[in-house]
């Protein structure tokens, strides 16, 4: 069941993304992570639509969700898992350029797991993704996954 | 003057002998009448003069006479009144009543009333204001002769005069108002883009930080000469500045827009912790502490902290460099508030740069031994003025530096514009 244990990158920044893959390796934290770059994507992704419509049924282990992103942005993501009864147990962990007092309450209103400002300096970011990675990819216990998709594949 | 009085005896031819009779001097009571001519003349002009309303009548509601003056105030013809169609009761708005009530009973027990407001009902509806008194007539005190003055020029003069300080008062409120608003809305626009300069800088200084750092790792340091070496630690290095300059400006930022709530504070406690906090900073330091117990306050306590770190962190900087470093901290009162100060003995500042000491990215010292962003101060600035407070600083070059700030006893939220 290795493949269920994926992580999934919400981010539209390349840069971002070679960065967090770049800071996860050399922790090394091996987890699968499926990287895609809006909240659109993401959407179609977890519930397998799209081009994700083949893919393996499980969701992730946990969501990393960049708040600013093209076409439906992070906090609307945020609230479409969190009212969705199939997505909603998934772990999210937001991931923010600011610790602005709004977007923290509304994150926590909307029931995100965790909200994480990206520091600029690059060890402390190395260090933050670190913690991520070890806290909810091995110290933490995911939701037990329910397979109830009608596209499984019996 | 003589009035004869006199029969004449006539001659048998008709021609007249002699007169008998008397003579009457009538120089008196000729006399008196033509006074009381001139007296009723007297009378009747200020009774036509016409300057003020005058009338003849009774307590009840008749008027047996008034002259033009009143006619014309309240509207009515001569006609009228000779028809007995005017009637003080008539023409007086019910509300006046109870005041004509009151004016009568002083007038029958003094014989006149203290002249009083009120206002008459015109012929045409309209209403006209007046000022009246009167006196009853003795000995039955029923009839009456009034007096009556129209006050409608007075009283629009009056309301005019009101009707322009509110209408002024009014546009210098609408203008504030509107000042205000424009106020408002730059100074948060000037927020909100400087939030948002900060926050989308933010994204490029940590990709810029993350791969030089990358590039780093993957250089060989030994391949790479010692001016390569230097570059890349140059741009690590001025990256990092840049973020702390950035998150510094995005904490200025945050607080002129987050909410405050007041609550006593323990200043002594809150110095212990704020030096708990400092403690990686005064590794290795020999500094003298001076510091008084301090009352409690009303503040913001994150805030207060956020004051107290700033300023004991520029103590323990600007004092590095001394042989012996003293910083002291302490309290004085003043009539409205109270005043905390932190003296250091450090490099000071030239008296002459105060003004600049708290304006934000202003720093009195280009020395790279004491580093910094030129945030702190104004933002201690920013929180003690929301407080309702002030800030100050004394210091001379080399002989240290007293920051001082004063928070209102009583204290009250104050919101920036």
């Amino acid at each position: 069941m290795i493949d269920l244990k994926r992580i999934l990158l919400v981010e539209d920044s390349r840069n971002d993304v070679e960065l967090i893959l770049n800071a996860l390796s050399e922790n090394a934290i091996a987890n699968e992570v499926v990287v895609v770059r809006d909240g659109e994507e993401a959407l179609d992704y977890l519930r397998r639509r799209g081009m994700f419509r083949l893919r393996l049924e499980g969701n992730p282990i946990a969501i990393l969700l960049d708040l600013k992103l093209p076409k439906i942005d992070g906090v609307e993501v945020l609230a479409m898992l969190k009212s969705d009864p199939q997505l909603r147990m998934i772990p999210v962990i937001v991931l923010s350029s600011s610790q602005e007092e709004p977007d923290l309450v509304r994150c926590y209103e909307l029931g995100t797991n965790a909200y994480v400002v990206k520091p600029i300096d690059f060890g402390q970011f190395v260090e933050v993704i670190r913690q991520i990675g070890l806290f909810w990819a091995v110290v933490n216990q995911p939701p037990p996954e329910v397979y109830q998709s009608p596209h499984g594949v019996s | 003057m003589q009035v004869p009085k006199g029969v004449p005896i006539l001659e048998p031819d008709g021609s007249i002998r002699e007169w008998v009779g008397t003579v009457n001097d009538v120089h008196d009571r000729k006399q008196a009448e033509a006074d009381l001519r001139e007296n009723q003349a007297r009378l009747n002009s200020f009774v036509e003069a016409d300057l003020i309303g005058i009338l003849f009548g009774d307590i009840y509601r008749q008027i047996f006479y008034a002259n033009d003056k009143f006619l014309n105030i309240v509207g009515y013809s001569r006609a009228d009144l000779e028809a007995g169609r005017l009637d003080w009761v008539n023409i007086t708005p019910p509300e006046y009543l109870p005041l004509d009530k009151l004016g009568i009973s002083e007038a029958q027990s003094r014989g006149a009333c203290t002249p009083y407001e009120k206002e008459y009902i015109r012929k045409d509806g309209s209403r006209v204001p007046v000022l009246l008194g009167y006196r009853l007539l003795e000995p039955e005190r029923e009839q009456s002769v009034v007096f009556i003055l129209d006050l409608s020029a007075q009283k629009q003069a009056e309301a005019a005069l009101l009707a322009n300080e509110a209408q002024f008062r009014q546009d210098l409120e609408l203008r504030v108002q509107e000042r205000t608003v424009q106020l408002e809305a730059a100074n948060r626009e000037l927020e909100s883009f400087s939030y948002s300069v900060s926050h989308d800088l933010r994204a490029p200084l940590r990709h810029i930080a993350g791969f030089v750092e990358l590039l780093q790792k993957r250089l060989d340091p030994a391949q790479l000469d010692d001016t390569s070496q230097r570059y890349l630690s140059i741009i690590a290095e001025t990256t990092r500045q840049a973020g702390t300059l950035i998150d510094d400006l995005l904490a200025f930022s945050r607080m002129a827009r987050s909410e405050m709530r007041l609550i006593p504070i323990e200043m002594n406690l809150l110095v212990q912790e704020v030096l708990r906090e400092l403690e990686p900073d005064l590794a290795g330091r020999q500094i003298d502490w001076k510091i008084e117990p301090l009352p409690s306050i009303q503040a913001d306590p994150s805030m207060l902290r956020l004051v107290l770190r700033n300023l004991l962190e520029n103590a323990v900087k600007y004092t590095r460099l001394q042989p012996s470093s003293q910083i002291s901290i302490g309290s004085f009162e003043q009539e409205q508030s109270v005043v905390f100060f932190v003296k250091d003995n450090g490099i000071g500042f030239n008296m002459q740069y105060v003004h600049k000491i708290f304006g934000i990215f202003q720093r009195l010292h280009s020395d790279p031994n004491y580093e910094g962003t030129g945030i702190g101060l104004a933002n201690v600035q920013r929180i003690i003025h929301r407080h309702g407070g002030s800030v100050w600083a004394e210091g001379a070059v080399n002989e240290g530096a007293t920051l001082f700030f004063a928070l209102p006893k009583r204290a009250e939220v104050i919101e920036v514009i």
